[in-house]
């Protein structure tokens, strides 16, 4: 839904650096007056940066820095036109070493934990599509292939199920595929087959692969007559028209996978 | 009066007016970084969506699968509204209306005065949920945005509804859509919270807005002539004595204009509206005081107080370059010119880092939009003005400009 932006990726290495090459220049550029006061706002915002939320103590920082332009738009009247770019320069070292200090701050507090636990639970939410709760491609060819591995050896057969949701295509349009409807129909899926035993997968932009194991074409069409009554019971969804939309393949497959794979190469229906 | 004092009581009416948007930048981040603390109520009332369309075949399947995807615990309707579309607005809303029986397409009969108020009138009248919800015809909602809305609503008998924020959809894709992003997250959604965080004043955006039917019925729907029948509802809601919260975490995305043409008709039709409600609440002695006057002072400080200080700086801005005027040299140009440029792009950045939507890109742009987007308001502003007053001497109703979709 959202389009591509560029948003900041804080470095700690580059902050640092800053973080020097300010501070140097807020002992050198700004008068011992000034540095006294706003020596003590970066204390309070380094301490305040480690005890609130990242959105708390920027608020304090916003306002230090906005009410710095009120400061030195009031110092600017009484001291004359004469200082105007020493006082503009100093505004800019105070400004930019407040956010450089937050930026620091909220990194070192929070950033470093943040991340593990996002790249934890991203590698959890990757193994399913985000859409349907079904596992991805890639997941399912692989779950598959250690199913086909214990088919082979105990004589087994499997069956692969696709079911691909036509979608709708007005004039003069590419054809357009309802998240809503596929994730109607994965819930449906999901809820037909055997969740230990049976695996389903997502193939992009809308088909749903089953892999049946140790069956055959009849407990396949078991399985999807299931799955259009578990439709119906939807209260939310004009089942007649939805099943029709639904095309149902059924393909047996040989222990060798060779079907399996040419199966899962053939180009999703589209509308 | 001398020249010094002339400049100094404009420069002071300059800063008073920055120092108001600074604190209400300040305000609404405050509102914004509090915790939700929304309760679920015993039993959910009924929800109507209506989605006023016409010719919104570009968006509109987006549109209804989101609102498909509308997760509410609640009973929930969507009503298409097709104000007579040629496009394939009609085969798209028939599709889903086929499969979702939570969904309907309603045909509404051509009539008069256009746009989109008659429309949200007709669908208010032919449904009959507790709750109406507005989206526009690109909108594409969170998921969770009209549960907040309601939960929000039900907190107190004081709220007439609720209102969310809308972030742009397309903000990356030109640099005049980046812009209108920023804006949107400055003037919207940072400067509504603050509103809403001090004075307890919201305004409705014309969508993601919720309103009690018994509400809308005791007010007696939406002004069918009014451009911005948004903000005149919100005028009419708050001289009811009632209130508006404002639900920074119900989130809607909406398409915005990729070109200047359909920019420019866009908000100047925003502006005519917001003429007409200003116009209409200060000849309605019912409409006036309170809430109200605060709102219209607001307005008029926005749109054309700070404009007219604009123009003045551009002008004195441009005959100082010329030499045909001199600044008194006790008053420090210099540092007023950068104070105010910093500022601006400030209170923008707060509102990107708000947002999560930092970079060093949307700050330089918040500085290019001083000199750029901003300077473009000028205009807008005068074509507005001459539109609505030739319409009222003609005595002929506004023009509903429907924005283009990309």
């Amino acid at each position: 839904m959202h389009s591509k932006n560029d948003t900041w990726q804080l470095n700690l290495s580059l902050l640092t650096l800053l973080e020097l090459v300010l501070a140097y220049l807020f002992a050198l550029r700004v008068p011992t007056e000034h540095q006294l006061w706003a020596g003590g706002f970066l204390v309070l915002l380094v301490v305040l940066t480690y005890l609130w939320r990242p959105l708390q103590s920027f608020i304090l920082l916003a306002v230090g820095a906005l009410a710095s332009s009120f400061v030195y738009v009031w110092l600017a009247w009484n001291e004359g036109s004469a200082s105007q770019l020493a006082l503009i320069e100093q505004q800019v070292i105070l400004i930019v070493l407040g956010t450089v200090t937050w930026g620091m701050g909220v990194y070192v507090r929070g950033f470093v934990e943040e991340a593990r636990a996002l790249r934890a639970r991203t590698a959890e939410l990757e193994k399913y599509s985000p859409q349907t709760r079904l596992l991805t491609l890639n997941e399912f060819k692989n779950e598959a292939r250690m199913a086909f591995a214990i088919a082979k050896r105990r004589g087994e057969h499997d069956v692969l199920l696709r079911l691909t949701l036509r979608g709708f295509a007005p004039e003069g349009a590419g054809v357009r595929t309802s998240a809503r409807l596929m994730s109607i129909l994965s819930e449906a899926v999901v809820s037909s087959v055997r969740s230990d035993i049976d695996i389903a997968g997502y193939l992009p932009p809308n088909t749903v692969l089953v892999l049946l194991q140790n069956t055959d074409e009849n407990g396949a069409r078991i399985v999807v007559n299931r799955m259009m009554a578990a439709l119906r019971k939807q209260p939310s969804v004009n089942a007649e028209t939805l099943e029709r939309d639904i095309a149902v393949e059924i393909v047996l497959l040989d222990q060798d996978g060779a079907t399996f794979e040419a199966a899962l190469q053939k180009e999703p229906e589209s509308a | 009066m001398t020249l010094s004092t002339v400049v100094l009581i404009v420069t002071g009416l300059f800063w008073l007016m920055i120092l108001y948007n600074v604190v209400l930048a300040v305000a609404g981040l405050v509102h914004r970084s509090r915790p939700v603390e929304l309760h679920a109520p015993p039993s959910w009332p009924s929800v109507d969506v209506l989605i006023p369309a016409y010719n919104e075949g570009k968006v509109l399947f987006g549109t209804l699968d989101a609102m498909a995807q509308l997760d509410y615990p609640g009973t929930l309707n969507v009503y298409l509204l097709d104000d007579n579309s040629t496009d394939t607005t009609g085969a798209i809303a028939d599709y889903f209306e086929g499969r979702l029986a939570t969904i309907h397409h309603v045909h509404v009969p051509k009539g008069l005065p256009k746009g989109k108020a008659r429309v949200l009138n007709y669908g208010f009248h032919n449904s009959t949920g507790d709750m109406v919800v507005v989206y526009d015809a690109d909108n594409q909602p969170r998921p969770d945005a009209v549960t907040l809305l309601v939960e929000k609503t039900l907190e107190s008998d004081r709220y007439a509804g609720a209102v969310g924020t809308v972030r742009t959809i397309n903000m990356y894709s030109n640099a005049l859509t980046r812009m209108i992003g920023l804006e949107f997250m400055m003037f919207q959604l940072l400067m509504q919270s603050g509103r809403w965080q001090l004075f307890k004043l919201g305004t409705y955006t014309g969508t993601d807005m919720l309103v009690r039917r018994s509400v809308l019925t005791s007010v007696g729907g939406w002004d069918e002539h009014a451009l911005a029948e948004d903000t005149e509802l919100s005028m009419r809601i708050a001289s009811s004595g009632l209130q508006i919260p404002v639900v920074p975490s119900s989130i809607t995305y909406e398409q915005e204009p990729e070109t200047l043409k359909a920019w420019f008709r866009q908000r100047s039709r925003w502006l005519q509206g917001n003429l007409y409600t200003v116009s209409k609440t200060l000849h309605d002695p019912q409409l006036r005081g309170g809430a109200n006057t605060f709102s219209i002072l607001q307005m008029l400080s926005v749109y054309y107080v700070f404009i007219l200080l604009l123009l003045v700086s551009d002008v004195w801005f441009v005959m100082g370059l010329l030499g045909r005027f001199t600044t008194p040299s006790s008053i420090p140009l210099l540092i007023l010119w950068f104070e105010t440029i910093w500022i601006y792009a400030a209170q923008i950045s707060l509102a990107t880092v708000s947002e999560h939507e930092a970079s060093a890109r949307n700050i330089l742009f918040a500085l290019l939009m001083y000199f750029t987007y901003s300077q473009l308001w000028i205009y807008l502003v005068i074509k507005s003005y001459i539109l609505q007053v030739a319409g009222i001497f003609k005595k002929a109703e506004p023009i509903w400009d429907k924005t283009p979709r990309f």
